[in-house]
């Protein structure tokens, strides 16, 4: 997936810099046998080099890097699309489904596997946060407005998601898990012969 | 530390006037063409002064107190007794969260500690410690006799010491907020936590904040007005450049926060519509006033230690800071940028896209004031002889750990990544790392760089 891409990139770029930020601080150590030098004959080097373009670059790249990213994972128009309601409440998650209003599951969200939904996340008493790691980032379920998170499961199966606002102390326990279907199950389910 | 034992060698417990008709810098240096008889005279004079400025000897001396000295040292005491409490509570922390589903801490329980934790270390001791700093060293760094307004300054003191006893009072009581300690409504409104505990977290913060305040203005007056004759601002000791920059930042970033803090209060207390949707008000409106100080509040901790590193180092790799110049604009820039960025904590909230690009984008910008200073120290050390003494030692753990906590907080600022490990244990991993590494060892640093037992 694209974030751990990012995860990734980072990760060994940070690497990397903190190496040569401690091998630097280590060789400033070792320079003990030099005489002192008052003077600022270093600024080129430590303060414009170091300082300002080497920061600049490595942060443009990255920050040019993320929004590349972002901009993928924004939501776009699809003919296919699915839209489910999730509404927390301490400690506990209703789901409802556009495709039947009549249908609602408590701590179980049922979707299909291989078509983006959007999730509309809000909440009925505190801050709250949807969070399937496996399947998008996390939004703030917030009382009074609406939230929209567009996740896709790419195979059927049974995702863990999280309440990842903290939200009083049933906090601990504020899980849900997300129940991928593929075509068939998701029409059964629709059917009302939900597995 | 140099300059706290040139204020020791004032006397303990010594207040002396500074003169108010006279500008600092406008005062002529008599000393070099004084003759004996006048320096007989001045010696006279200071005797006759000295029971008039001194402290109370008496025990009550402790409780009447004005003088520099005496308020830094009861504020280190204080911040230093509410650091040892805010440890106590981590230990808590720890021992529940060492076992899942431990039955260590009850939730109640728990809740209660983490968000006392969080309490007692940011706002009962970060701010109140370089404040202690600051009132303690600042007189003898500038030249002057006392800070600009010593009685504020126990102002200062006592409300800082009510604010923050009222909070672990209740804890005691076992009444603390249990919010953690962002305080988010609605879970800290009225509807969903009854108790008394938001209201005694308002009005400890609160007590704390002001106390910050009149600190500030004391720093600022302080530096611009009561410098030593001939010290110009470009060549004052550099740790008086960041805690200037720092109180002016205090003015800038708490009123919101003492805002939030009224409003949630009147919210609580009169059921006016501010953060409850039912009543027409927005819960987000919190968290941008929060933020609005929690940010700028990172660097208000990160710069007053920034400013002892670089008063340590250099001596430490005996020679002068390389770029002085360069690292008080860079102080000078990350204070403003600090105040272009909240909303990166926010970034789960449903914020505009256009608005987290923004937000991202000049989140990670404050990277390169940040690398300024660290490469300027790195310089420092390059062009003098570092001498391996228990400060430096401290001084290598904060390279090591800040400049950690450093990239992971540019980690954050990529907002797809911050998708998935803002409210998880990164970003808890990541602030450790900045707080410890940027303020706990350079103040451990400074603080047995000046220790006389060094
Ligand atoms: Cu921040």
């Amino acid at each position: 997936m694209a974030i751990a891409d990012i995860w990734w990139v980072m990760l060994i770029g940070a690497a990397a810099i903190f190496l040569l930020v401690m091998g630097l601080v280590l060789a400033g150590l070792a320079s003990r046998a030099a005489p002192s030098d008052e003077g600022e004959r270093g600024t080129p080097v430590w303060i414009w080099g170091l300082g300002l373009a080497f920061p600049m670059v490595t942060l443009a790249a990255l920050t040019g890097y993320g929004l590349m990213i972002g901009e993928r994972l924004l939501p776009r128009a699809a003919p296919d699309l699915v839209t489910v309601e999730a509404e927390a409440r301490q400690w506990a998650w209703t789901f409802r489904y556009a495709d039947d209003p009549a249908l609602r599951t408590e701590d179980v969200l049922h979707i299909p596997a291989g078509r983006p939904v959007d999730v509309r996340i809000t909440s009925r008493d505190v801050v709250h946060s949807f969070w399937v790691p496996q399947l998008a980032g996390k939004l703030d379920a917030i009382p009074g407005r609406v939230n929209v998170l567009r996740i896709e499961a790419a195979t059927p199966g049974t995702y863990a998601g999280q309440s990842a606002e903290f939200s009083g102390t049933g906090y601990a326990g504020h899980v849900f898990s997300v129940e991928a279907h593929d075509p068939a199950a998701w029409a059964a389910f629709l059917q009302g012969g939900a597995p | 530390m140099t300059a706290s034992s040139e204020a020791a060698n004032q006397g303990p417990a010594e207040r002396t006037a500074e003169r108010p008709d006279q500008r600092p810098d406008q005062r002529p240096d008599q000393r070099a063409d004084q003759t004996p008889a006048q320096r007989a005279a001045a010696l006279r004079l200071h005797r006759a002064l000295m029971p008039i400025w001194s402290s109370d000897q008496r025990f009550r001396g402790w409780l009447t107190t004005s003088n520099n000295n005496d308020i830094g040292t009861l504020f280190l005491i204080v911040a230093t007794s509410f650091f040892l409490i805010g440890g106590i509570l981590a230990m808590l922390i720890r021992a529940q969260l060492a076992t899942p589903g431990s039955a260590f801490l009850a939730p109640e329980v728990y809740n209660q500690v983490f968000t006392m934790h969080g309490t007692v270390m940011m706002f009962l001791f970060a701010i109140p410690f370089f404040e202690a700093m600051a009132v303690l060293l600042l007189p003898g760094m500038l030249g002057t006799r006392d800070m600009a307004f010593p009685r504020l300054g126990a102002y200062g003191l006592w409300v800082y010491m009510f604010g923050g006893s009222a909070v672990i009072i209740a804890m005691l009581m076992g009444l603390a907020p249990d919010g953690g300690w962002f305080m988010y409504p609605p879970l800290s409104s009225a509807a969903f936590s009854p108790g008394i505990g938001p209201d005694v977290w308002l009005l400890g913060i609160t007590s704390i904040e002001v106390s910050a305040i009149s600190a500030a203005i004391e720093v600022i007056v302080t530096v611009l007005r009561y410098r030593a004759a001939g010290m110009s601002l470009a060549r004052m000791p550099i740790f008086a450049w960041f805690i200037l920059i720092v109180a002016v930042m205090i003015l800038t970033a708490f009123p919101p926060m003492i805002l939030g803090s009224l409003l949630l209060e009147v919210e609580r207390a009169f059921d006016w519509p501010f953060f409850q949707v039912e009543n027409g008000g927005d819960p987000l409106l919190w968290q941008h006033l929060f933020w609005l100080f929690g940010h700028p509040e990172v660097y208000i901790i990160f710069l007053p230690a920034a400013g002892m590193i670089a008063t340590v180092l250099p001596v430490m790799a005996q020679t002068n800071l390389l770029g002085y110049g360069w690292v008080v604009a860079a102080a000078v820039s990350l204070a403003v940028l600090s105040f272009g960025l909240w909303v990166h904590h926010m970034f789960t909230t449903g914020i505009p896209h256009m608005g987290l690009a923004f937000f991202s984008a000049a989140s990670t910008l404050v990277a390169v004031p940040t690398a300024v200073m660290i490469f300027s120290w790195i310089g420092t050390l390059w062009k003098g002889q570092v001498r391996l003494e228990l400060p430096m030692l401290w001084l290598l753990g904060f390279f090591a750990t800040f400049v950690i906590g450093g990239l992971t907080g540019v980690m954050l600022a990529v907002v797809p990544f911050n998708w998935q490990v803002h409210d998880t244990h990164f970003v808890v991993a990541h602030l450790h790392y900045v707080l410890i590494g940027g303020y706990v060892f350079p103040m451990i640093a400074a603080v047995s760089h000046g220790d006389p037992g060094e």
